[in-house]
């Protein structure tokens, strides 16, 4: 596969709004959301139902031109042709014709990238396993299959740039791991990836970057290979103990972050100081029960981002 | 216009059961009549088989056209050739052009028995005058209705496009009647500019005088209506559903 030029590889949205009209009634989808993706970066999307992740995920690809603002892939307006020529995406529910099989499917889509069939959809077919029903119809397979036939679409070219809406939703553990491998393989060659899901310890484990979604508004933007460099650090006490002692406790290399209970957080400089935390709590009489190094807490990001209790 | 789009709904379109058994009745119901009239009546049969074979195609132009492009946006299957490195009118285009085709082929393919059939008593000229009229025909009827289908179910494309036909047919005669000539006569070119009709092509390969109106308007209207169906498609804002 070949390289991907940086140049090619970037996207940025740029204050773009978007408001559905259902004959008198206004829903505003979008509210001013900019961000910007670097190539090879993966970008997760997060956000409650309803938040307007699909429908920007579609304002990207071109299918839903929004009110105000604008869209770069590779440099070139969504709508242009040739910026969908580096692009893969994969829509949260796959559309086929009633006659189509997983192969004629990929078939077409390859010619319609202007590639043959053969070796390029083989080695689609391959990355996510659809060869061994590719020649079922695709209205007679079952949700994670008809994922794997998307997900190959997605991946035919090899794209530089790819979106994918809930690219989990039905996969089974073996599905979501060559996905997994998919996206790695992508980002090693300098390609971009924008993934919008809920399963939130998958994003924090593949994205680089992620953006909270709500109500049409981009809340919060957290890079994680920051964070990852300073990760936290849970620890939980045998016995509850003072906050005010546990603050005045100066441990090298780590800050208390929270105490909720017996439960306290850290962050950490580096991940040799958590042995320093250890030591530090015992040294000042506060037995620990348990500790786990943690590169980011993703489920209290997002409950802090959408203002839930 | 895309070759592998235009390639994928002719096969499409030539593999659904549901055309194939539309087919093979409409052979049947033309090959029937000339199977056992073309000793004895072998002039009526030839005066006959023509309207029946521009029904045919009128029936084949209607299932093949049900839906055009209004079944590929609701099932999402739009979604994936417009992520595509494709403009939105050339979708629209390549498969209005896949489905001429494909109607084309069944066409052909519902005339060939009528040749041993009726052992010369239809010309090899008359039938490709007929094939082509009826091609023309089936043509209009689906430009006409892949405009309708995109803001229109499946089927209410096509009922709208026959209660349109009823309409225009009861009007035209009712003025005709009434003894109001230009009206009807206004009324007739509109369903011709709005539902292409490409019986003028009839005489021409007949060797028959060229009614020059009539084909004025079908070109207008085989220019206007695929057109504004890729128009619409391309200023649609909305392609998909999105809650």
């Amino acid at each position: 596969m070949s390289d991907i030029g940086a140049e090619q590889a970037a996207l940025s949205v740029t204050r773009v709004s978007l408001i559905y009209r259902h004959g008198l009634r206004r829903r505003r989808a979008l509210v001013d959301v900019s961000f910007s993706v670097e190539p090879g970066m993966t970008f997760g999307l997060i956000g409650p139902n309803g938040a307007g992740k699909s429908t920007l995920l579609h304002c990207v690809v071109g299918l839903l031109r929004p009110d105000a603002g604008t869209i770069r892939l590779a440099g070139r307006a969504p709508s242009h042709p040739r910026s969908r020529r580096s692009l893969g995406f994969l829509p949260d529910r796959l559309g086929f014709t009633a006659c189509q099989t997983g192969r004629s499917y990929l078939g077409l889509h390859a010619r319609l990238l202007g590639r043959r069939e053969g070796d390029c959809v083989r080695q689609a077919a391959d990355r996510f396993g659809v060869r061994a029903f590719w020649n079922r119809p695709l209205r007679h397979t079952s949700r994670g299959m008809l994922q794997r036939v998307g997900l190959a679409a997605a991946t035919l070219g090899p794209p530089s740039i790819l979106i994918l809406d809930e690219p989990t939703s039905g996969l089974d553990p073996s599905g979501v791991k060559l996905l997994r491998e998919s996206i790695r393989s992508h980002r090693s060659r300098g390609g971009v990836t924008v993934i919008s899901s809920h399963h939130l310890d998958e994003l924090s484990r593949l994205c680089d970057r992620i953006a909270f979604l709500d109500a049409g508004k981009l809340r919060k933007q957290i890079d994680l290979r920051q964070l990852s460099r300073r990760p936290y650090y849970s620890v939980e006490l045998a016995e509850s103990a003072d906050p005010v002692e546990l603050t005045r406790l100066a441990i090298p290399g780590a800050s208390l972050e929270e105490v909720e209970g017996h439960l306290l957080t850290f962050r950490l400089d580096h991940r040799a100081a958590a042995n320093a935390v250890v030591r530090g709590l015992v040294a000042a009489g506060f037995p620990v029960r348990s500790a786990q190094l943690k590169a980011f807490d993703l489920e209290r990001a997002f409950h802090e981002a959408v203002g839930d209790e | 216009m895309n070759r592998a789009l235009i390639r994928f709904t002719f096969g499409e379109k030539t593999r659904s059961g549901l055309h194939l058994t539309a087919l093979a009745i409409g052979m049947l119901t033309l090959a029937l009549p000339a199977a056992l009239s073309w000793q004895d009546r072998a002039d009526l049969l030839a005066a006959s088989w023509q309207s029946s074979y521009l029904i045919l195609a009128q029936v084949l132009a209607l299932l093949l056209g049900a839906g055009l492009i209004g079944r590929d946006l609701a099932n999402g299957a739009l979604i994936g050739w417009v992520a595509r490195p494709m403009r939105r009118s050339t979708v629209y285009l390549s498969r209005y052009a896949g489905t001429v085709l494909a109607l084309g082929a069944y066409l052909f393919v519902a005339a060939t028995p009528l040749i041993p059939i009726s052992a010369g008593t239809i010309s090899w000229r008359r039938l490709l005058g007929a094939w082509v009229v009826a091609v023309l025909n089936g043509a209009g009827i689906l430009a006409a209705l892949g405009l309708l289908s995109l803001g229109l179910k499946t089927y209410q494309d096509v009922a709208a496009l026959l209660v349109f036909g009823a309409a225009s047919s009861f009007l035209r005669g009712g003025l005709r009647h009434s003894g109001h000539v230009r009206a009807a006569q206004l009324i007739h070119d509109l369903r011709l500019l709005l539902v292409p009709d490409g019986s003028f092509a009839h005489g021409l390969l007949l060797g028959g005088p060229l009614d020059v109106a009539s084909l004025s308007l079908y070109a207008l209207g085989m220019v206007t209506l695929p057109a504004l169906g890729a128009w619409v498609l391309t200023r649609k804002r909305l392609l998909a559903r999105v809650p």
